[in-house]
């Protein structure tokens, strides 16, 4: 399974997304804790 | 009978009291019900589950009972299709292949219209849909079947897909594009066209059985259900899709709406059948247009996560057919729970010919995408009983001789360990050589021994039952 953990920038809680919010630019995450949503988009690092 | 999920459920009450439980109680839709099917699970216990009092995930009791477990006892479905346990998977695929073209009926003639909700009046956070595991994100459709319509075809495709209820009118929805729905929304994206989709929830276990199982796009999910279920399925055209749109007429609720072309949203985590959450995906959303219900419907949830029936039973009858048609004396097949229902599959056969078993192995293992490991024995090893299955395994296989490799071959999208989108899939020969003079004998008491020595006449019942039961013996 392709999954990268990210945290939430808001309540920092931990989840996994798939790599592709990483790659598309309009991609947002959810926080299944928070609601709150954001970009990852190009934070991956290598 | 009427075949409907209350139809069922009055029925199998009736039939068999003690195998549906009804809860009274307030019950939390966050987990709690999860956790109390998860205590249930644990001493193998699979009654079906109704609670009448569930409180929403925006803490408000909601006017709707809900209904789980109803597809997790394989002794319960083999009872209802009049099938020993052991041989349901090949009877369930014998009659997948049986059809019933459905009959249409006016909105009249319809239980599913009773109640019709459109546009403001449509709030699908009043239904008991369950958050069910930790990193979900809200309350999840697990149960019901998104059907959509093939246009160049024009046949019904209806399949399982889970969806994110994430406020009053909208749906996110894992719709992978291998999947037959996933094909047809990708060619309607194409045309940049919306594809007219509903939900239904809440059907007898047959239809849901009938509706599960997997056929070419060219075949009507609808008429495979009235095939699994003897009897045809009552369609009834949609609120907001148009008269050429049918849905069951018998559903507890029908949602529909549109999937938009071109769009996407974030959806999930989820917790499924492997029993790990799968990861955050970008994926398709429905624009909900109408909710349709039953006056009293219940709502109807499938366990993920959990013990359920529904993909190894076909996968058993899928990987039996196919090897029987290689290897005439494979004699059963068996999809445990431990491989998740969807990845091991244990074969039983009469080996006559030395090699037999490898060909049967290759067969399996290539039945479905989601085989990942299958093992075959000989027809002295039960393969329901997983202690008899690992002693085969441990006394008749050798890693360097036995085994079956086959790399590079599509690997299941939510298995943890899935390197990529290949993986390898693998088969383990457990069978014994085919001249008995090439293997040593098990152990045995001579029969007439073993029938004449009553347990009961040495240690009392009422003592007997005082030994402690050993769990690592």
């Amino acid at each position: 399974m392709n999954l990268v953990y990210v945290n939430c920038p808001r309540c920092e809680e931990t989840f996994y997304v798939d790599p592709e919010f990483f790659e598309v630019p309009d991609a947002y995450c959810h926080c299944p804790y928070c609601a709150h949503e954001f970009s990852v988009y190009r934070q991956r690092s290598a | 009978m009427s075949a409907d999920l209350q139809s069922f459920l009055a029925f199998w009450e009736e039939r068999h009291p003690e195998d549906v439980v009804r809860i009274a109680q307030p019950v939390q839709a966050r987990y709690q019900v999860t956790a109390l099917a998860t205590k249930l699970e644990r001493e193998k216990r699979f009654p079906i589950l109704v609670f009448e009092n569930v409180r929403t995930e925006a803490g408000e009791p909601s006017a709707f009972p809900l209904v789980t477990y109803l597809m997790s006892s394989r002794r319960r479905l083999a009872e209802l299709m009049q099938a020993p346990a052991e041989r349901l998977g090949i009877i369930t695929y014998e009659r997948s292949h049986q059809r019933r073209q459905p009959v249409v009926v006016k909105r009249a003639q319809a239980p599913v219209k009773e109640v019709v909700a459109r546009g403001d009046e449509i709030d699908l956070t009043k239904l008991p849909a369950l958050v069910h595991h930790d990193m979900d994100p809200g309350p999840y459709i697990s149960g019901g079947f998104l059907t959509c319509y093939h246009p160049e075809y024009g046949t019904d495709n209806s399949a399982l897909h889970r969806g994110w209820i994430h406020g009053p009118r909208e749906i996110r929805v894992l719709l992978e594009a291998s999947t037959h729905n996933g094909h047809i929304f990708a060619l309607h994206e194409r045309r940049r066209e919306d594809l007219r989709v509903a939900y239904w929830v809440g059907a007898h276990p047959l239809v849901i059985l009938g509706c599960e199982t997997r056929i070419p796009l060219t075949d009507s999910h609808f008429a495979a259900a009235g095939g699994m279920l003897g009897q045809p399925l009552r369609l009834v055209p949609s609120e907001t899709l148009g008269d050429d749109f049918l849905v069951p007429a018998d559903a507890e609720f029908v949602i529909e709406g549109h999937l938009m072309a071109g769009k996407r949203r974030p959806e999930g985590p989820f917790g499924e059948y492997t029993r790990y959450s799968g990861p955050q995906r970008w994926n398709p959303y429905l624009e909900v247009t109408a909710v349709t219900h039953r006056a009293g419907a219940h709502w109807y949830d499938l366990m993920v996560g959990h013990s359920h029936c529904l993909g190894s039973l076909t996968r058993e009858g899928a990987a039996y057919e196919k090897v029987r048609r290689a290897v005439p004396t494979i004699t059963n097949v068996y999809a445990p729970m431990s491989g998740c229902g969807q990845f091991h599959l244990y074969l039983q056969i009469d080996k006559l010919v030395e090699g037999s078993s490898k060909i049967a192995l290759v067969e399996a293992l290539t039945s479905h995408h989601l085989v990942k490991h299958a093992w075959v024995f000989d027809t002295d090893v039960d393969i329901f009983d997983e202690q008899q299955v690992m002693q085969a395994f441990a006394t008749r296989f050798q890693g360097d001789r036995d085994i079956v490799v086959l790399p590079g071959l599509p690997a299941p999208t939510l298995d943890p360990s899935r390197p990529s989108e290949l993986g390898t899939k693998t088969g383990f020969d457990c069978t014994k050589p085919v001249d008995p003079r090439r293997f040593a004998r098990k152990l045995s008491v001579p029969q007439d021994v073993m029938e004449k020595i009553d347990l009961e006449n040495f240690i009392p019942r009422d003592r007997l039952t005082n030994i402690p039961y050993e769990r690592y013996g």
